[in-house]
């Protein structure tokens, strides 16, 4: 759909750019999910969080394993909600190890794409990969992020491996979310729908004529050919019955798109995960992947008082990483500590927020797969991705436990095949998977 | 002949009137009697499961047609065993054949991706890449013309409804909006700062328009090595939409003020795509114009708009007179590379140097052109369609909708195939739509369609139909487009089964450049040249890795040149493996260490006849690096590689349980690859195969990584990474490389040479057999049947005496019965009239 145009009216963008208050998502639509509302079968979520440069490791990992893990530094803000996620460590992509700048470009891919120098190749990722089966929703999937862009602003590759465009702005977002309230712009949504509608028809009316002459192997694939056309009409119905449902009803001024500081992380990170839960909730979209901050950059305005409280010389966000290594105690790994827990309680507050939206059968968590790590534990290694894995405990998770796998030897694509099967996309591999990873399984 | 006809009829019609019960009377004892001993779940003999096989089908055609041919050449059951009596070996192969072709030809398919790309072009006049929004295709045995391959999905058709919206929302009938443009003549410009100015009160945006202008002739980019970000580049206003056609034009120019400069590479970038890499070799009084037209949907939009970026890249060492040259290479590099690295290039001070004083290659940018929003009246200009005056009525709709269709079908269409389409443009002028409107929903229509879709089959009850399926096959095979106006009346015609103007169209389609859309996908799928040329990173160092990409592009581009010349001069097939030229350009001059060549182009050159390489694909510098890049095991790929691509004798698919050899784990470390392949031939699992593989691998041992001779090799050699990227680097002792093996049948060899000139001598028909084969899969969608495979042989025989010349093969392929469709098709077979006699 054209992103450009803009779909909600003008008063209510107006509204919008005064509204400071956090807005009580808990009220939105009785608190529930457009399913638990509705009476219909609970859709399957996925978000996909990505930490960018290194972790400080120090506080990053708990040191034993098992179920009765002591619960690391770092992750104390999620302390409350021990069973709803766990830590996974010594995931990585073996064959698509990369080092530097570009870890966003293969995170969610595992494809090496150093293979042809001077150029980047790469293949489809697990997010898109889920999106194609979890529709049909109004956005199939959304890419956020720190910046509007692709490269390694995005997360998300198509099924061709090419950059799916990210965007880092709240507006934007809004108003891609939902169908078009204006009724001019929902009457051109419909009058294009339906000319897609009247193209198909005419073009599939003449298939039979084609298959007349050929043989009964020939006639086969031209049958192939009728019935994608049929399915996509019938996408095309789908989508039309979206339409006709509307815009969800809630209290659109309440929403806050426009950050009060200039250029805090938190803040930025906050805004958009209240877009997602908002997403989720209403059932716009069932899929998003979030880069949380680049390899080097925007510095944004917490690294100042991070570096102050620690003691440590103020640096932008791409030497903290490369910093980020030594005693626990040091004020390097204080600064980059600091940061992890930040991010840490973003996730918890998310989480929270989730888990008090009812759903068709149970939370709205307990329907949603979040996946929150990065590629490197310290910069330029791509052996280890610290990962933490939450939600879903009804699509068949299972929690509160810390897993460490041998060094360099379990790959990531293993857990992304677990987490799509879970989703229930009919995918029997991904990447270099080799099997699912039964330690997360119920 | 007419007898021997009407027999095959009644045979045929016999079987068929003895129903489905024939594989349970017929076929299904054979098998349980031979086969399924070593077929089946238990054992199961190169891959091959027997047990489960049913009456001949679509699904296990191929199947049926392999247990055909290996028992009809008397290879199955294996000499060792019990053979089948004459009378019932005969009803088997009959019946299997009779089935096959009951199944009609199952060659019918859908436009591949890069077809849909190239109709679209043809049809729209636009020159965009639309395969950018394609998803890519299967493959049938490596090509991706294999019906098989292509089949349909919603998703794929979901993504044909956009890429058919936006290739028809581009196109204008009647009144065509003025789009913005960005247009700057540098030959006129004293001031490039003064000169933007300009271009932002427009909406451009951009930090500077890098450059140095030189009134009278243009603006001078200056060099750049792969990996320096530097480039001239501005952002232009996008339509809100984000979606329309954006058009660049290019007036450039290369110049080169010292002996010894390569000429300028320019690289061009739109909204974040690589679109092109090109040598300009014009010059300021015959400078070259380049047209590029891209879809705004398929490149990243920013809220500043598009942005534009060029760049000059240098991609080759060079060096000029009376300038040092940079050299980066560390005198303690442990492995030199054979050679050494050579030089980068001259080095010099940009500031105190004007560009005319500069050891360096500037492009001379004349003129550029930026049509945000390229609009694009239909039908083109070129075509000098006699089409009447368009008015917004319906008889000028007619019109343009029959030539839209003649051009999209690629045949003539009558009233009532129109129709429908036209009955769309009525609904939609009902609905209140524009003229403009309602024709781009029809074309989007025609193009949505089967006929647009699919190629026709010569085989159409209809001659004229058939005689356009014929046109269509030559002109998608041999020029990967839509056929041209010559083609198009010989199938008006009905000429298109006369073997004299057959062969005179592939003499035709051949010599014209847009063969190249030929040779290209045909020998990269051929020979699997997709796979990544290793080039040992560690010795080429980083000063090297700029020049990679160009000397991996030419690495290619040599074996696609070597064959296009072959065919070119219609040279015999076993020059394929054995000749004393190749095809060079100034990369690969340097990186055989022959005397330099000036420019990019590819020429054919006589080897040096101490050249220990010699001609033919094998000695590729290319083929050789490309077979090193899953690791140390080389010998292995490049065996399997030249058993399964150039000798037709292909090696099963390595069953699952075996490990794959690693020669640089504990035990196996140090020890030579020989040896290690000794103990893996005595392993039974692995000596069914390895046997004809590893002895045949050895032939190429004196290739290195990057696929230059070598007299020497390392003990062993380490994975190691650079930048992320994969390294191998020899280490240990170094010995004189031993290349001796043996051939599949058994004739040994000690070096490379002996081992080309034993293929060229004893394996010519394995090799054609098999061009032969991949000819007929490219060409006609289906791998070859048993009739097919009889008609190759017949083929052959005719060739042999001449040593199959290449283009003689080609036009044979083209006059061919699979080809041309042109056996009478069973599916409703009448009983012959009359008694055979």
């Amino acid at each position: 759909m054209n992103p450009k145009t803009h779909w909600i009216t003008r008063r209510t963008l107006l509204r919008g750019f005064g509204a400071a208050l956090a807005l009580p998502y808990l009220e939105i639509m009785g608190g529930q999910t457009r399913a638990a509302e509705s009476g219909a079968k609970e859709p399957r979520r996925l978000a996909c969080f990505y930490v960018p440069g290194a972790i400080g490791r120090a506080t990053w990992f708990p040191t034993d394993t098992g179920k009765d893990y002591t619960i690391s530094a770092a992750h104390k803000p999620l302390e409350t909600m021990r069973d709803e996620f766990t830590v996974l460590t010594n995931l990585l992509h073996i064959t698509g190890r990369i080092s530097g700048h570009v870890h966003p470009y293969n995170w969610l891919t595992g494809h090496n794409i150093n293979i042809n120098p001077g150029t980047i190749t790469n293949t489809v990722s697990m997010d898109q990969v889920a999106a194609k089966h979890l529709g049909p929703t109004w956005v199939p999937s959304l890419t956020l992020s720190f910046a509007d862009g692709v490269g390694t602003a995005t997360l998300s590759r198509n099924a061709l491996g090419v950059d799916v465009a990210a965007t880092a702005n709240y507006r934007t977002v809004f108003e891609r979310l939902f169908p078009p309230a204006d009724k001019d712009q929902l009457k051109e949504a419909h009058a294009r729908l339906a000319l897609n509608k009247s193209v198909l028809g005419t073009a599939g009316a003449g298939v039979k004529d084609f298959q007349k002459h050929l043989g009964a192997d020939d006639k086969k694939r031209l049958d192939q050919y009728l019935e994608s056309i049929r399915e996509v009409e019938k996408r095309l119905d789908d989508s039309e019955l979206i339409l006709d449902r509307g815009r969800p009803k809630f209290d659109e001024e309440a929403v806050k798109l426009v950050p009060q500081g200039k250029n805090g992380m938190r803040e930025h990170i906050e805004l958009m995960m209240d877009l997602i839960a908002l997403a989720f909730q209403t059932d716009m979209t069932r899929v998003v992947t979030h880069s949380l901050g680049g390899e080097g950059g925007p510095n944004y305005d917490e690294y100042k008082d991070w570096a102050q409280k620690a003691g440590a010389p103020v640096r932008g966000a791409h030497d903290v990483h490369h910093k980020a290594q030594g005693a626990a105690d040091s004020p390097e790994a204080k600064v980059i500590f600091a940061r992890d827990l930040m991010l840490v309680e973003c996730l918890a507050r998310l989480m929270t927020k989730l888990k008090g939206v009812r759903a068709a059968d149970g939370n709205l968590l307990d329907h949603t797969v979040i996946l929150f790590g990065g590629a490197q534990i310290s910069s330029h290694s791509g052996k280890s991705f610290p990962t933490l894995l939450a939600g879903g405990r009804k699509l068949g998770f299972k929690h509160g436990q810390h897993v460490k796998y041998d060094s360099e030897k379990k790959p990531m694509s293993d857990l992304y095949l677990t987490i799509l099967q879970q989703l229930g996309c009919p995918v029997k591999s991904f990447k270099e998977s080799a099997s699912p990873l039964s330690e997360v399984l119920a | 002949m007419k007898a021997l006809l009407a027999s095959a009829f009644f045979l045929l019609f016999a079987a068929r009137a003895r129903g489905a019960d024939d594989f349970a009377t017929v076929a299904a004892p054979f098998l349980k009697k031979h086969c399924v001993a070593c077929h089946s779940e238990k054992k199961q003999e190169g891959e091959v499961r027997l047990d489960q096989l049913d009456a001949v089908n679509a699904g296990n055609r191929n199947l049926w047609a392999t247990v055909h041919q290996k028992v009809a050449a008397g290879e199955m059951p294996p000499k060792e065993r019990a053979q089948p009596a004459d009378a019932g070996k005969k009803a088997v192969l009959t019946w299997i054949a009779d089935k096959q072709r009951a199944l009609g030809t199952g060659g019918t398919r859908r436009l591949n991706r890069r077809e849909l790309s190239s109709a679209l072009r043809d049809v729209t006049g636009l020159q965009v890449d639309f395969a950018t929004g394609l998803p890519g295709d299967g493959t049938v045995a490596g090509f991706d013309t294999g019906a098989d391959g292509l089949p349909e999905a919603s998703d794929a058709v979901a993504q044909w409804l956009i890429v058919t919206r936006r290739a028809v929302d581009g196109l204008y009938f009647l009144d065509a909006p003025i789009g913005q443009r960005f247009a700057m003549n540098f030959a006129e410009v004293m001031d490039v700062k003064k000169a933007f100015e300009a271009w932002k009160a427009d909406g451009a945006t951009g930090k500077e328009l890098r450059g140095v202008a030189r009134p009278g002739l243009g603006l001078l980019i200056d060099p750049r090595a792969v990996g320096e970000r530097e480039e001239w580049s501005v952002s232009v206003p996008a339509p809100a939409s984000k979606e329309g056609v954006l058009r660049l034009t290019l007036i450039v120019s290369a110049m080169k003020p010292m002996e010894g400069i390569p000429n300028p590479r320019l690289w061009v970038r739109i909204g974040g795509q690589d679109l092109d890499f090109r040598e300009i070799s014009g010059t300021a009084d015959k400078p070259q114009k380049l047209v590029y037209e891209v879809q705004l949907g398929d490149l990243v939009v920013q809220s500043k708009g598009v942005t534009v970026a060029l760049s000059n890249k240098v991609e080759i060492p060079y060096a000029v007179a009376g300038f040092e040259n940079e050299d980066k290479t560390s005198p303690n590099d442990k492995n030199p590379a054979p050679g050494g690295t050579g030089p980068f290039r001259p080095q010099f001070d940009r500031k105190a140097l004007p560009p005319e004083k500069q050891p360096a290659p500037h492009l001379v940018l004349h003129r550029v052109d930026i049509e945000p929003f390229a609009v694009t009246t239909w039908p083109p200009k070129d075509w000098n369609a006699n089409i009447g005056e368009i008015k917004d009525d319906a008889a000028s709709a007619k019109r343009l909708l029959a030539l839209w269709m003649d051009r999209a079908w690629r045949r003539p269409v009558v009233d009532a195939e129109q129709a429908p389409f036209l009955k769309l443009y009525e609904k939609v002028r009902a609905d209140g739509g524009s003229i403009d409107a309602a024709l781009r929903a029809a074309f989007q229509a025609v193009l949505m369609s089967a006929p647009f879709r699919y190629h026709g089959s010569p085989a159409h009850p209809d001659p004229g139909t058939a005689q356009h399926a014929i046109a269509g096959r030559l002109s998608f095979m041999f020029w990967g487009e839509p056929p041209d106006v010559e083609l198009r009346a010989l199938a008006t015609a009905g000429k298109l089964r006369d073997p004299k103007v057959l062969d005179a169209q592939v003499d035709r389609l051949l010599a014209d450049p847009r063969s190249r859309a030929f040779t290209r996908p045909f020998v990269t799928q051929w020979l699997e040249l997709e796979q990544p040329i290793t080039i040992a990173q560690v010795h080429i160092n980083k000063q090297a890795f700029r020049f990679a990409r160009y000397l991996k592009v030419s690495m290619r581009d040599e074996t696609l040149a070597y064959f296009a010349r072959l065919v070119a001069d219609n040279r015999p097939a076993s020059e394929l493996v054995a000749s004393d030229w190749t095809m060079m350009n100034d990369a690969l001059a340097l990186h055989y260490g022959y005397e330099p060549l000036a420019g990019g182009e590819l020429r054919k050159v006589k080897l040096r006849a101490d050249d220990p390489r010699g001609g033919g694909i094998l000695g590729h510098a290319g083929i050789q690096s490309m077979l090193c890049w899953m690791g140390e095991n080389w010998v292995i790929y490049r065996g399997a590689w030249a058993l399964r691509h150039v000798l037709d004798i292909p090696p099963p698919p390595p069953p699952l349980e075996v490990p794959e050899l690693n020669p640089s784990d504990g035990k196996n470390k140090g020890k030579p690859f020989r040896d290690l392949l000794k103990q893996h031939q005595s392993d039974g699992r692995c000596s069914v195969c390895h046997k004809n593989i590893d002895p045949v691998g050895f032939a190429f041992q004196n290739f290195d990584i990057s696929g230059r001779w070598r007299d020497v090799e390392h003990e062993f050699y380490q994975r190691g990474e650079l930048d992320g990227r994969i390294a191998w680097a020899g280490a240990g002792k170094t010995r004189p490389v031993d290349a001796t093996g043996h051939l599949p049948r058994g004739e040994a060899f000690k070096t490379f040479g002996e081992f080309k000139q034993l293929v060229a001598k004893n394996y010519r028909d394995d090799l054609t057999r098999g061009l032969m084969k991949n000819f007929f899969v490219y060409g006609t969608g289906r791998v070859p049947g048993i009739d097919d495979r009889a008609e190759i042989a017949a083929i052959m025989d005719e060739y042999r005496e001449k040593g199959y010349p290449l283009r003689d093969l080609l036009k044979a392929v083209a006059r061919s019965r699979a080809f041309l469709e042109s056996h009478p098709l069973p599916q409703e077979p009448k009983p012959p009239a009359g008694n055979p006699k």
